[in-house]
């Protein structure tokens, strides 16, 4: 019957009667090989079907952006009361650095005058910087009670004494140390996954560009916190980099996940995280397509494993007087769907064509999202051509 | 059946030409859970001087939504898109300007990007004529890393610190570098928005004690954000690199380029009447 219906569709709108496969998948194209069944998520979702599409300027140089460099220069470490009323060895690398403290639910809140910093016996300066109720002001998100301070500039690279006499519960020591040279660097090898999927991060510490023989630490962590620890390996040519197969997890916390790296070396800590979005395979397309050139409207028949909302979007490059193509607009539509097939059409304007752009015509970066679970399902850099 | 309706909808003729244009602006606030925006976020000597520039000044609305919310939440664009709708349907508004202010950005960025997830979209991105977005936080900011950071790495015991906000989490580096390669339009590489998206860039914070320029926007933000610098780089308004802010759309103007004496805007001052943003503004709404 949806058969049928598609058939009928394409003799109403679709002058090319037989559907077309779409283009071979890229390298780094996403394509699902398999579609679940997951409940539809709670909450307030769009019914109607919807279309829109706007012109691009055919001279813009479009291209996937490379995934997100992380680069840091501070770190993160839970601590106690106890080992703080005692002493926790902080080692800086650069003057200047900043030393936060936030305390955990229930603990003793402080104050910058509450912090004792020291080298070998001898009491280092501290500057005050903002107040908790600054920082908040200013739009930092600190817990009240949190005490952050500057070392002074004199203060040399080595190994230091954080002292806080009256701390009680569980804190969180915070060191920042914006003119350090010491850098930690983590990159994901992808935007977007599907479970099942393997996510790679390289890292690199470093020291004015030297690298550091360092060890370093990897989690993965999911959007409601659940987290597991990833191996981090060292190649021949001594690069880190911790490879992750996404389980299959099926959290209905929104978000990003996570691959969040620990590195020490020199006696220097850094932490590092990259983030990227993962997908249940809840539809996918079916792998063909038809289209009217007149039209400019292209069919994406769909396959859905679990109710929805589905949004196909492209970019539509036509051919230029210089016989280049050029992308020239931009089509979504997106409808509810109920597991099973259905269809989508991307209905891009001709008005939107500039002059002298005509056929053939590229659909690229032709995507499938879920609209529901605000995860991206399928991206292909070249869709359809016609 | 519904494929084949749903076929012949799309086979159906675009809306025609509207009569005489009605201008209207909006205030769209930043991060936070707004209920008296004018009020506490804008203040009423940036809100009241702005619609001067309106033939009918009466046609302005202020937003109030909880921005503490995922963009795309209910709470965040869906509240600014019914806000914005029943505004442009009451007033009869068919040229729209856009005011917002940090995340707010990333909010009305959402709507412009994702025409499909609400059928109100379509016909608020076809009323507006831009979007002039003071510093907007495109490509998130380290400042968000920082607080979020430390909270996650003792799962077993849950949240160490408190869960903070959804708005904030979005808008760590990393987490708004994916959104932006995945969901948002008119950064770097990837298609334009619909309609222009102009940022005001804020470069820099005064907050010397004895400057009266360190003043306006309230003195005590302006000592956060000089402290709240130190994340960022030496182009910063104290919570945004300038990068950030100039990630999305276009860069209208830097702050000293068209500031009264030159002054930067800090974070804090880019939503207030500080050293003629207001004339600005207003001067732009009447175009």
């Amino acid at each position: 019957m949806r058969t049928l219906l598609f058939t009928a569709l394409a003799a109403v709108s679709f002058t090319a009667l037989a559907t077309q496969p779409l283009l071979p998948a890229g390298g780094s194209d996403q394509v699902p090989q398999r579609v679940v069944s997951l409940p539809a998520p709670t909450g307030q979702f769009e019914r109607a079907p919807v279309s829109f599409s706007w012109a691009l300027d055919p001279a813009a140089e479009l291209a996937e952006p490379p995934p997100h460099l992380a680069e840091s220069r501070e770190y993160w470490q839970t601590v106690d009361g106890a080992q703080l009323r005692k002493g926790v060895d902080i080692d800086l690398s650069a003057p200047g650095a900043l030393i936060r403290v936030s305390p955990a639910r229930g603990a003793g809140k402080l104050t910058p005058a509450d912090l004792q910093l020291a080298s070998n016996g001898r009491a280092s300066r501290l500057e005050r910087t903002a107040s908790d109720a600054e920082l908040q002001a200013a739009g930092m998100d600190v817990e009240a009670g949190t005490a952050m301070v500057r070392v002074g500039r004199e203060n040399a690279r080595g190994r230091y004494q954080l002292r806080i006499p009256n701390a009680t519960g569980r804190y969180v020591v915070h060191v920042f140390e914006p003119d350090s040279t010491v850098v930690l660097k983590a990159r994901a090898n992808r935007n977007h996954a599907v479970v099942g999927d393997t996510v790679t991060v390289d890292i690199a510490l470093s020291d004015a560009g030297r690298t550091i023989a360092g060890n370093a630490e990897a989690l993965l962590v999911t959007p409601d916190g659940n987290s597991q620890p990833v191996a981090v390996t060292r190649a021949r040519d001594g690069r880190l980099s911790a490879s992750v197969r996404l389980p299959a997890i099926a959290t209905t916390t929104p978000g990003l996940w996570e691959l969040q790296v620990f590195a020490s070396g020199d006696g220097l800590q850094r932490d590092a995280r990259t983030a990227f979005a993962v997908a249940q395979p809840t539809a996918r397309f079916k792998g063909n397509h038809a289209f009217n050139t007149q039209l400019l409207r292209v069919a994406l028949p769909v396959e859905a494993g679990s109710p929805g909302r589905y949004e196909a979007r492209g970019t539509l490059y036509a051919s230029g007087p210089d016989r280049v193509l050029h992308p020239v607009a931009q089509a979504h539509v997106a409808a509810w769907f109920e597991p099973g097939d259905g269809l989508l059409v991307l209905d891009f304007d001709r008005g939107h064509l500039p002059a002298g752009h005509g056929a053939p015509f590229e659909v690229r970066q032709l995507e499938l999202h879920d609209q529901t679970r605000m995860t991206p399902l399928e991206i292909r850099g070249r869709g359809a051509r016609f | 059946m519904r494929n084949l309706v749903y076929g012949l909808l799309l086979a159906a003729a675009s809306p025609c030409a509207m009569a005489a244009d009605v201008t209207g602006v909006a205030f769209v606030h930043g991060t936070g859970n707004q209920t008296n925006a004018y009020q506490d976020y804008w203040q009423p000597t940036m809100v009241n001087s702005v619609r001067q520039g309106l033939a009918n000044t009466a046609n302005y609305v202020v937003i109030n939504c909880d921005f503490d919310q995922y963009m795309w939440d209910s709470r965040a664009a869906g509240c600014l898109a019914g806000q914005l709708s029943s505004f442009i349907s009451a007033k009869g508004i068919t040229r729209l300007v856009v005011i917002t202010h940090s995340n707010g950005g990333n909010v009305m960025r959402w709507i412009l990007s994702n025409p499909t997830y609400d059928s109100r979209y379509p016909n608020i991105i076809n009323k507006t004529v831009r979007v002039n977005a003071l510093a907007p936080s495109s490509a998130g900011t380290p400042l968000a890393d920082a607080v979020i950071n430390g909270n996650v790495f003792e799962s077993a015991l849950g949240w160490l610190l408190g869960y903070k906000s959804d708005a904030v989490r979005m808008q760590q580096v990393s987490w708004m570098a994916s959104y932006n390669a995945n969901n948002l339009y008119g950064t770097s590489g990837r298609p334009a928005l619909p309609k222009p998206f102009r940022s005001v860039v804020g470069s820099d914070v005064d907050s010397a004690i004895w400057d009266s320029d360190s003043y306006c926007g309230g003195y005590t933000e302006n000592v956060g954000l000089e402290t709240t610098q130190n994340w960022l780089n030496s182009c910063s308004d104290g919570f945004l690199n300038c990068t950030s802010q100039s990630a999305a759309g276009s860069v209208w103007f830097t702050d000293k380029n068209r500031t009264a004496g030159a002054e930067p805007l800090s974070h804090n001052q880019s939503r207030r009447a500080c050293f003629t943003l207001d004339v600005i503004l207003r001067n732009d709404v009447k175009l």
